[in-house]
């Protein structure tokens, strides 16, 4: 059985899709899945910069379609997970030399070996987008609870309703608990109002997930940590489990106290 | 009641125009149907070109107080009869009791064949008011029968002679129906008053020449009236929209109150009623939906 591909995908830029395509993967990996990421953002790849993985891509999305390695190839192994590989994006191409029919076969020849493929797309609604999402099973919508974020996320799943008949999941990035506990900022019932669509997960806003996405360590890995646990639920989600939401709160004193007091 | 800010004058003129691209929606389940009686409607912006029912002899329509019959201009005056006397029994008595007015055009029709029209109503239940014509002999005709009679001084919607039949079984209704939520960047232009049932989302935008309903959250940018009718409404459950324009009338919503800080048990969440909007003296105004209920003290109706 083939199998799943999912596109995570935003509208707007800087939301985190790619840190939530990586830590998703690694936590599908961990899992014990198979699973193979693949940069679609074609001239501004760094999927495997997140990931760590840059000094060992040899081989790219590009020479794949154009014939110059083996799909095998140029799939990069993660060494800290076993079941996970790459499949970088060109850097000095762009998003026009990889066609949606290629990139179609590209990802269902993936899903024949992969039980996860997990597309990154590129950020807007263009022919990046078309491409990213035209092989995919499933759609992750990443957003902030930002009004721009939203605006464009709201858009997103119009088009893929439209053209596509998806009903994408989404995914609320950064959220700041204590603004939205204390009225300031819309919380996450209130993006469901807006966006109305199934919720997969709320990734809460900590400083070691920007430190980790930027030295390469997904936080994801580091399964000590309290905010890896949102994306390894993510993972169960997609595995069509059903977990409850993380508490958002980090873990201490003064928080378990706030927590007794209902706050 | 609240008075919403700035209304200026801007749209009207061109927003008539505006209505003819339909196409902007993925949509096309449903041909565009016939405008609602209001006058400011009947204008050639509204989209008759779309409608694929058959050609027609017999047009009824419903008019406020009663139903208009149109007949055809050529045609054997006997079949128009019988076609009429056939929508009429396929409607089941929805007219019963019913005024008509019938517009005959520039035909000439004799006292005889007026009263053979009148005979067909009567036996449905219905009365026949007034008489429409451009022809003096008609009119004339229709006098002698006591009936009222109108010259049709007011320029005739402009339609094609092979106008489409309104099929009394299933009322086309003046009303377009959007099923579903509207999202940022759609747009939804009909020339019928239009019924979303579902939320329509910021950036999303309704724009309609009759009225503009929401059973849901409003909070994109409606538009009722664009052809000029001042008497169209918008009118949601949550309403609170980005922007509003009735005919030429704009309006942007006030701020919406944050509920007082406070401790949990004491934070109150902001009311919400369905709310209408309509112009009053030049002015967009929104007021909860009951206050405009019949039997409830009248604030400042149209």
């Amino acid at each position: 059985m083939p199998g799943t591909v999912i596109t995570v995908t935003s509208g707007k830029g800087g939301v985190g899709k790619t840190t939530t395509t990586t830590n998703v993967a690694v936590a599908l990996a961990l899992a014990g899945k198979r699973v193979v990421v693949v940069d679609a953002d074609i001239g501004l790849r760094n999927l495997d910069l997140v990931m760590g993985l840059e000094s060992r891509v040899i081989y790219d999305l590009v020479d794949v379609v154009e014939g110059r390695c083996e799909l095998q190839q140029a799939l990069v192994r993660d060494n800290r997970v076993e079941s996970l590989h790459l499949l970088a994006a060109a850097q000095t191409r762009d998003k026009s030399d990889v066609g949606i029919q290629q990139m179609v076969s590209v990802c269902k020849a993936l899903s024949q070996t992969a039980d996860y493929v997990i597309i990154d797309s590129p950020a807007g609604i263009e022919h990046g987008f078309q491409s990213a999402i035209a092989p995919s099973d499933r759609v992750l919508i990443v957003t902030t609870a930002d009004v721009s974020a939203l605006r464009d996320a709201d858009k997103v799943i119009y088009l893929l309703e439209r053209d596509w008949k998806h009903q994408p999941g989404l995914v609320v990035n950064r959220y700041n608990a204590q603004l939205s506990r204390d009225g300031e900022l819309r919380d996450i019932d209130d993006i469901l109002d807006i966006l109305s669509i199934d919720l997969l997960g709320v990734v809460p806003e900590h400083k070691s997930i920007v430190l980790a996405t930027d030295r390469g360590q997904p936080i994801a890995l580091n399964r000590r940590h309290y905010v890896s646990q949102a994306y390894h639920n993510m993972a169960q989600r997609v595995m069509g489990n059903n977990v409850p939401l993380m508490d958002f709160r980090e873990p201490g004193f003064f928080n378990a106290l706030a927590r007794l007091f209902g706050r | 009641m609240m008075v919403m800010d700035e209304g200026s004058e801007q749209e009207g003129t061109n927003s008539a125009t505006e209505l003819r691209d339909e196409a902007v929606q993925p949509q096309t389940e449903r041909p565009a149907g016939e405008s609602s009686g209001r006058p400011a409607e009947a204008s050639p912006a509204s989209s008759r070109a779309t409608v694929e029912t058959p050609p027609a002899a017999v047009k009824i329509r419903g008019r406020p107080g009663g139903v208009s019959i149109e007949m055809e201009e050529e045609g054997d005056w006997d079949d128009l009869l019988k076609a009429l006397d056939e929508r009429l029994s396929a409607a089941e008595g929805f007219f019963r009791g019913g005024r008509a007015v019938l517009e005959l055009g520039p035909r000439e029709a004799a006292e005889d064949d007026l009263r053979q029209v009148r005979t067909t109503l009567v036996r449905h239940d219905m009365t026949l008011s007034v008489v429409r014509s451009t022809a003096r002999q008609t009119l004339q005709a229709a006098q002698a029968l006591g009936l009222s009679t109108s010259t049709d001084a007011e320029p005739a919607p402009s339609q094609p002679a092979m106008a489409p039949v309104v099929a009394i079984s299933q009322p086309q209704s003046p009303y377009f129906v959007h099923n579903g939520t509207l999202r940022s960047g759609q747009v939804l232009r009909k020339a019928e008053s239009i019924v979303v049932l579902g939320d329509v989302n910021p950036g999303a935008q309704v724009i309609s020449a009759g009225d503009v309903m929401v059973w849901g959250r409003l909070r994109g940018v409606a538009h009722a009236g664009a052809a000029g009718n001042k008497k169209a409404v918008v009118a949601a459950i949550e309403f609170s929209p980005t922007q509003l324009r009735i005919a030429g009338v704009a309006a942007i919503a006030p701020e919406n109150k944050k509920p007082g800080r406070g401790l949990k048990f004491w934070k109150k969440p902001p009311e919400r009623r369905p709310e209408v909007a309509y112009i009053a003296d030049g002015r967009i105004v929104v007021e909860p939906w009951d206050d405009s209920r019949p039997g409830r003290p009248k604030t400042s109706r149209r």
